[in-house]
């Protein structure tokens, strides 16, 4: 190194700054210590500046580099620098320090800007060059290779002096290929066939079998399902807006059958983009634009919702992370602010229209009729205060002329404040601000005046006002005759116009106030876009009746789709920057027009409309750098566990370069030259070779632990990496188990952890984004707020806890073992079938033996469980007498439901209603000579300590009374509550043999949520040489046997539990 | 009793992990980081903390703060009358109303609390109160979210969700954030305990402390039909064949899983005692009071015991402090409920030593005018409307200067005028009490380093001890 120093030529040294230090600069130090930050006084755009030193002196000794600042804050030794100075690459240190060794050499005289050098650095960034074809190795004997992928692999891992692993074992491969194609094991009889198949296609075969089934289609719209952020609902929209989405389920099945015909993947992104706008689509290609339109609602703020439309798009399309760009232009990557507002344009200037999918028939008659009304009813009321509201607005040009002047009194557009009819809206306000600059911009003929007027300083603006010359000939004659006379103030100047516009007959000025694109016209757009412009009752009347649309919709008994798709609006939208994402900050106004990096030089704004759909030609552009590198490396990811690129969805310069840069580009040119047909690109990944290696690595140790020493993360494939299941995979995978998975496709979402159970596939659970159940976050389940692109991988207890104890999980255990209990079978051999059925395959011998030692040991416990003093507890009901101050009437629940004890099968029964006892508490009957009486009989003389805590938890109702009541003495205890808890306890009370002591609970003055929870715990002292005994209400209560998982459904259990059953190798 | 953390157990895991440990994440990558150590192992802080576990009293609806923490005499000389103010918030107000409730002099710092927290107001010398808090806008939904997850829109993790992706829990057996309210969820539901693009492990479990059964405050803790003897024998039967499994096989996520079993069996046992305040002495819960808000203080205090990091209690379904009208007999009653606990926690705490290392937080989403609400027809509805103008929280404990007023309002108690202090520079106090600075933790996420306050916050440096 040092001799390097000293030779290289002046030249070699800028080539070498021009290379490595500029970026470096540039991209990791000019954001704290540029032009704009000078962090500690630091700045290290140019070299005067660098030698200049910082608040704590110099930064460089040449003589030393080893001893400079910036050489020690770069490796991570200065106190006093800040952890993000260190650069992560030990390279990167090595060149900052060689620079400053060899003299910090620098271009003469200049200075590096932060974006100038980010453009610089950024144009080179290898995602963003166009994808070439590279050539397949050649070096790799051809026995070794598959498919091309393996070529790439293979001459990777012989450069790193590895190899791949063996092959797996049929099992593991029909098992691997399955779930990763179906997310659905293979059943046991698959499984032996493909093992003992001496076919030599059988596997490729094997794989054409699965990539043509329909679960292929819902495995892989499940993944799509989470880049889309995936939602049948669309989170907090306040009570007064319909929660749930009439559309999204069509949305998932358009999905799910658009890749099992394989539809290809340009025209896949098309119509989720600009399905409206294509003209040879099917009708049901309108349900793609869910895409755009089942995002979060963001309290209807519309900036929110364009902003979530913009991030799913790019980084779900592009792997680009335009929303960083929202505020100020991107730090790392080649994207103005100005590139985001293009894109924020083409959203402002498209609306959302709610599309039947199916025929007039669709639904029946009676679902037809109902919904025309309901949707007449909304368009009507909608006219009708679109047409009021407008004309209150034009009422009041004035006020809002005049609103101008004070712009900061009104907050940006969003639920702020309760507006009655008669309050100027915010909408409106800016409405005319975006007006009035447009008319200045266009030297408008009839707000010259207006324009004039408000240059003038507040102080003396009569003075000014009157002085004022201008060639009144640029102004319209009825303007100009309004002014004739001097305004006094802004005020005068705001109603003279106001004047004007009421009832004018001139038509120029009927079209300023009338029109679409008038200032105080409501827009014509559905209600999500344009309630801003109503006074809040008027906004809750519309949601009330667009909810009316919706509900019916939602709730129709047959599955009938709807899309809410994306249209143009007749205006489009000329957007402005928000300065630092400000939405009252105006900026300059941008075209609508894609993004930069991707156009080149000779971009030019969109012409159609709103932009849409040349910004979805764009993305789907074969030349586009990105859109075939992002979605084959996706699907890579899904295959071994981790990405060609680790960042799936930001190929920006701060992502990590590919693991296979050529491999990347051959997957992606191969994509794009086979049609964009993605089954090709499955299939050529599963048939390599790679693919099909083993999860264990190379067989002998010593190979095994240089790999594990070289390549820890298995970046480079030397083995196969275990995929542990989703969460929908492995509840799937129990109901095949069961032999009870409902296979049937598409339709409406359904209750997913609510019994009954449901039995189709988890693709098909409802989901719920505002009530997302926390179990299916601690599964790591995507969340449906934002767009995710690789789901995390957790493991916490909760998740062990739901194996453990979740009916879901305990219902499939006791279907799987009651389906191995078959006739005359052995112990052995059922132990087999739930093994076969579970793991798809037969269980080692001892296996078997460890299973039944299990089964053994658990029968006899399961009888012992009744304990000595439930014999002294009855469960019936009656009626506490208040004159005798005794329990009266009391009779035995006749009926037990293995809960509870009751009137009959049914509760309520037809004839005692309510009355009910359980372990924890009860429910008192439906009047006061229905208590709910649990009887202790003593079973001898003795003194009792009673402890017993009453809860009544329901808000509604009046709440229960509460007696402990003694046979002997009469009332002991009382309580009435409502809504809370009491403890009720008797000290060193004496019984007598034979005895009854009554905890009783009745209805208070009326029967409405009267349900309670008693704990009650008895004990005897230990004296007269008796042993102690205690009675305990929830423990001596009979214990349904046939509820008890029985030995084999443990089992059954503890193999759904097993690590085997959970990770796929 | 002393502390409940030993202080080798804490060695022990900051050698093993390292000081400054954090955003470890950037240099492990996440998987790697959630499968070897799981992801609510404890790690270590940035700087020394002064606080290792939060409580947050959360009032949620907005209380008024010129009826608790924010004297304002001139509400009484202008009651009645109109205030120049042109400050809109979300429906209408008339004239200045004066608070209902007196005011006075507390402890040695002489602060002023008004009669509705008398009991909370003994501890004013170990209280900070900040009276110049302000938020963005006068709605509920976007205050709390602002307020717990540093954003009013946008879907961010919540503070909580930070802690424990920040330091972990100190408790294996037990979640390391729980979210309690009584009776059902507050407005915004369980967005406000969200973990966002944090892994779902972070988020906050949700209880409804006015359920009393376990298996109904916890998901899955138990199920009737197996007894704890079965159970066992299933568990070691499972560890038999996971353990010939691993063996096989070289893959570490299968330890992590293996261990997740074990940690579930104890956290059955463990969350039952946690929550099973009749093990308290009576002396103990006679102080917290036995209804519901007393009862879920003492269960949070145990769950604070135990190593659990952050734990939220909320007044009650929906919005209980959104006192439109009425306030007098409203917040009266509200304030009633509260009090005791809140006094009842302090004085606990104190005397088991755990207020130096418990942050205690009390505060709502907003405070509320200083003007009257009006009806529709502009009739007073004695009550107050929402304000995020100026508000009041305050905060005990771990590393609080006690006895301390930081900032204030305007002569009337609208609007934040002396050090107006952001729900970021909060949020900054609360990180930096933690140990944590709230600029270093980060978690990449859609290609930006993601901060709890953004680009915001600075520490409240006045009120630290």
């Amino acid at each position: 190194m040092a001799s390097w120093c000293q030779t290289a030529s002046a030249d070699e040294k800028v080539e070498f700054f021009e290379a490595q230090i500029r970026p470096l600069l540039a991209n990791q130090c000019l954001s704290c210590h540029g032009s704009d930050r000078q962090d500690g006084d630091i700045r290290l755009d140019s070299r005067a500046a660098i030698l200049a030193g910082g608040r704590h002196g110099t930064l460089v000794i040449e003589s030393n580099a080893t001893s400079s600042r910036l050489v020690k804050a770069v490796r991570g030794e200065s106190a006093t620098a800040a952890p993000a100075c260190v650069l992560k690459a030990p390279a990167e240190q090595q060149a900052i320090a060689l620079w400053v060794e060899q003299g910090l050499s620098w271009p003469e005289g200049k200075t590096i800007t932060d974006s100038g050098e980010r453009d610089a650095a950024t144009r080179d960034h290898w995602a963003f060059q166009p994808v070439r074809e590279p050539t397949v190795p050649g070096t790799v004997a051809p026995e070794k290779i598959a498919t091309p992928i393996d070529a790439f692999v293979l001459a990777r891992l012989a450069h790193n002096q590895l190899d791949a692993s063996p092959q797996a074992d049929r099992r593991t491969l029909i098992r691997r290929a399955s779930y990763a194609i179906t997310g659905l094991p293979p059943s046991a009889d698959e499984v032996e066939q493909f093992v003992n198949d001496s076919d030599p296609e059988a596997y490729e075969k094997l794989i054409d079998r699965l990539l043509a089934s329909p679960h292929y289609g819902e495995q892989w719209a499940r993944h799509w399902l989470d880049v889309a952020r995936y939602s049948d609902t669309k989170g907090y929209v306040y009570a007064r807006e319909e929660r749930f989405w009439p559309h999204a389920w069509a949305y998932r099945d358009w999905i799910v059958e658009a890749l099992n015909k394989d539809l290809a993947y340009d025209r896949f992104l098309l119509l989720q983009l600009a399905a409206d706008q294509v003209e040879d689509r099917q009708p049901q290609d309108l349900a793609a634009m869910g895409f755009l339109t089942l995002g979060r609602r963001f309290l209807g703020i519309q900036r929110d919702i364009i902003d979530d439309r913009i991030d799913v798009v790019t980084r779900g399309m592009l792997g680009l992370t335009v929303s960083c760009a929202r505020c100020h232009d991107h730090k790392y990557d080649p994207i103005p602010t100005a590139d985001y507002y293009s894109l924020y344009g083409v959203f402002a200037s498209s609306q959302e229209q709610l599309i039947a999918l199916g025929d007039e028939s669709s639904g029946g008659e009676a679902f037809q009729t109902e919904l025309k009304k309901r949707r007449l009813a909304l368009s009507e009321a909608m006219l009708q205060l679109r047409n009021e509201t407008s004309k209150r607005a034009r009422e009041r040009i004035g006020d809002y002329l005049f609103a101008q002047t004070e712009l900061a009194k009104y907050p940006a557009n969003g639920f702020d404040q309760i507006f009655a009819k008669d309050d100027l809206l915010p909408a409106f306000v800016y409405r005319w601000t975006d007006y009035l600059e447009a008319a200045q911009q266009g030297n408008d003929p009839i707000f010259a005046a207006w324009h004039a007027y408000a240059g003038l300083p507040e102080q003396g603006f009569a003075d000014a006002a009157a002085n004022l010359q201008w060639e009144k000939t640029k102004l319209h004659p009825l303007v100009a005759k309004a002014f004739l006379t001097p305004p006094a103030s802004m005020k005068d100047v705001a109603e003279r116009y106001a004047k004007l516009f009421t009832d004018p007959v001139d038509a120029t000025l009927r079209r300023v106030i009338e029109g679409p694109a008038a200032p105080c016209v409501v827009p014509d757009q559905p209600i999500v876009q344009n309630e801003v412009f109503f006074d809040s009752a008027s906004v809750t009347k519309l949601w009330k009746l667009q909810g009316e649309v919706d509900r019916w919709i939602i709730s129709a008994k047959a599955d009938v789709p709807f899309a809410l798709a994306m249209q143009d609006r007749r205006q489009p939208v000329t957007p402005r920057i928000f300065v630092r994402g400000d939405p009252l900050k105006r900026g300059d106004q941008v075209p609508r027009q894609f993004l930069k990096m991707l156009s080149g030089d000779d971009r030019l704004p969109f012409k159609k409309g709103s932009g849409r759909l040349e910004m979805a030609q764009a993305i789907i552009d074969p030349a586009n750098p990105l859109t075939a590198r992002v979605i084959v490396n996706r699907v890579w990811t899904h295959y071994f566990g981790q990405g060609l690129v680790s960042t799936p969805s930001d190929f920006g310069t701060r992502a990590d370069a590919p693991s296979h840069p050529e491999l990347l580009d051959w997957l992606a040119s191969q994509l794009i030259s086979e049609g964009w047909s993605l089954k090709k690109l499955h299939r050529t990944i599963l048939l390599s070779n790679t693919f099909q290696q083993a999860t264990n690595g190379p067989a002998d140790d010593a190979t095994f632990a240089r790999a594990k020493e070289l390549d820890p993360g298995n970046r480079l494939l030397w083995r196969m990496t275990a995929q542990r299941q989703s969460f929908e995979n492995f509840r799937d995978s129990m109901l095949v188990a069961t032999g009870q998975l409902d296979p049937a496709v598409g339709g409406k979402p359904v209750e997913l952890l609510k019994p009954p159970y449901m039995k189709r596939r988890t693709l098909y659970g409802r989901v719920d984004r505002q009530f997302l159940p926390g179990l299916l976050r601690n599964f790591d389940f995507a969340n449906p707020d934002l767009h995710i692109a690789q789901r995390s991988e957790t493991t916490v207890p909760q998740q062990s806890l739901f194996f453990m104890n979740h009916p879901l999980v305990l219902q499939r255990a006791r279907d799987l073992a009651a389906l191995a209990e078959k006739p005359s079978i052995t112990a052995p051999e059922r132990v087999a079938v739930m093994f076969r059925q579970v793991l798809q395959r037969e269980p080692a011998h001892v296996e078997v033996e460890e299973a039944l030692n299990m089964i053994d040991s658990v029968a006899p416990i399961a009888i012992a469980h009744t304990p000595p003093t439930a014999g002294d507890w009855q469960y019936g009901y009656g009626a506490f007498n208040d004159k005798t101050q005794r329990v009266s009437a009391f009779e035995k629940l006749p009926h037990f439901n293995g809960k509870a004890w009751q009137g009959g099968p049914n509760w309520p029964d037809a004839k005692l209603g309510w009355v009910q006892l359980t372990a924890e508490g009860g429910h008192p009957g439906n009047n006061r000579e229905h208590g709910a009486v649990r009887r202790w009989t003593a079973p001898r003389t003795m003194t009792i300590d009673v402890r017993t805590q009453l809860t009544h938890e329901p808000a509604a109702g009046d709440g229960i009374r509460a007696f402990i009541v003694s046979s002997r003495v009469g009332k002991l205890a009382a309580a009435t509550i409502h809504q809370k808890n009491i403890d009720l306890n008797l000290e060193s009370f004496q019984v007598e043999a034979g005895e009854t002591i009554d905890f009783v609970v009745d209805i208070g003055e009326v029967l409405n949520s009267d349900q309670y929870l008693w704990s009650v715990a008895l004990s005897s002292d230990s004296d007269n040489g008796e042993n102690s005994l205690t009675w305990n209400a929830e423990t001596d209560f009979p214990r349904d046997e046939a509820a008890l998982l029985t030995a084999w459904e443990q089992l059954a259990q503890a193999l759904f539990c097993s690590n085997e059953f959970m990770f796929v190798d | 009793m002393p502390s409940p953390f030993s202080s080798r157990r804490d060695l022990l895991r900051r050698s093993a992990l390292g000081l400054g440990s954090l955003g470890l994440a950037g240099v492990l990558g996440d998987d790697q980081l959630m499968a070897n150590a799981g992801p609510l192992a404890p790690r270590g802080t940035h700087f020394p903390g002064r606080a290792k576990r939060v409580i947050h009293f959360f009032l949620n609806g907005g209380p008024s703060h010129v009826d608790t923490f924010d004297p304002k005499p001139a509400l009484q000389k202008w009651d009645g009358k109109p205030l120049d103010t042109n400050l809109t918030t979300e429906r209408k107000t008339g004239a200045a109303f004066a608070s209902p409730f007196a005011f006075k002099r507390y402890g040695q710092s002489g602060i002023e609390v008004s009669e509705l927290f008398a009991r909370t107001a003994e501890h004013i010398d170990d209280i900070a109160v900040v009276r110049s808090m302000y938020a963005q806008v006068p709605n509920h939904e976007p205050s709390l979210m602002l307020m717990n997850c540093g954003d009013s829109t946008l879907p961010r993790p919540s503070v909580g969700a930070w802690l424990l992706y920040g330091l972990g829990s100190e408790n294996q057996n037990l979640p390391g954030f729980i979210s309690m309210c009584p009776g059902g969820l507050p407005i915004k539901d369980n967005e406000n305990w969200q973990s966002a693009f944090l892994p779902g492990a972070f988020q906050g479990t949700y209880v409804d402390s006015q359920k009393k059964k376990l298996s109904e405050l916890i998901e899955n803790i138990d199920h009737p039909q197996i007894s704890q003897i079965d159970q066992r024998r299933q568990l070691d039967l499972l560890e038999r064949w996971n353990a010939r499994h691993r063996a096989a096989r070289n893959d570490d996520r299968l330890d992590a899983r293996i261990h997740s079993y074990e940690l579930a069996f104890r956290m059955q046992t463990d969350a039952s005692d946690a929550f099973d305040i009749s093990h308290e002495p009576e002396s103990i819960r006679d102080l917290y009071g036995s209804e519901v808000h007393g009862r879920q203080t003492l269960i949070a205090r145990r769950l604070l015991e135990r190593g659990v990091r952050y734990v939220q209690l909320w007044h009650g379904k929906g919005q209980p402090w959104d006192n439109h009208d009425n306030i007098e007999t409203n917040h009266r009653k509200l304030a009633g409920e509260l009090d005791q606990p809140i006094a009842a926690l302090l004085t606990d705490l104190k005397q088991r030593g755990m207020l130096d290392d418990t942050l205690v937080v009390w505060g709502g989403e907003f405070g509320r005018t200083p003007t009257v609400e009006l009806t529709g027809e502009g009739k007073s509805k004695l009550g107050r409307d929402h304000n995020h103008y100026g508000f009041s929280v305050w905060m005990a404990g771990g590393g609080i200067k006690g006895g301390t007023v930081y900032g204030s309002t305007d002569e009337f108690g609208f609007k934040a005028e002396e050090n107006p202090t952001s729900v970021h520079d909060l949020h900054a106090t609360m990180l930096h009490l933690m140990g944590l600075d709230h600029r270093e933790l980060t978690y990449r996420y859609a290609g930006r380093d993601f901060r709890l306050t953004d680009v915001h916050g600075n520490v409240i440096r006045d009120i630290l001890a």
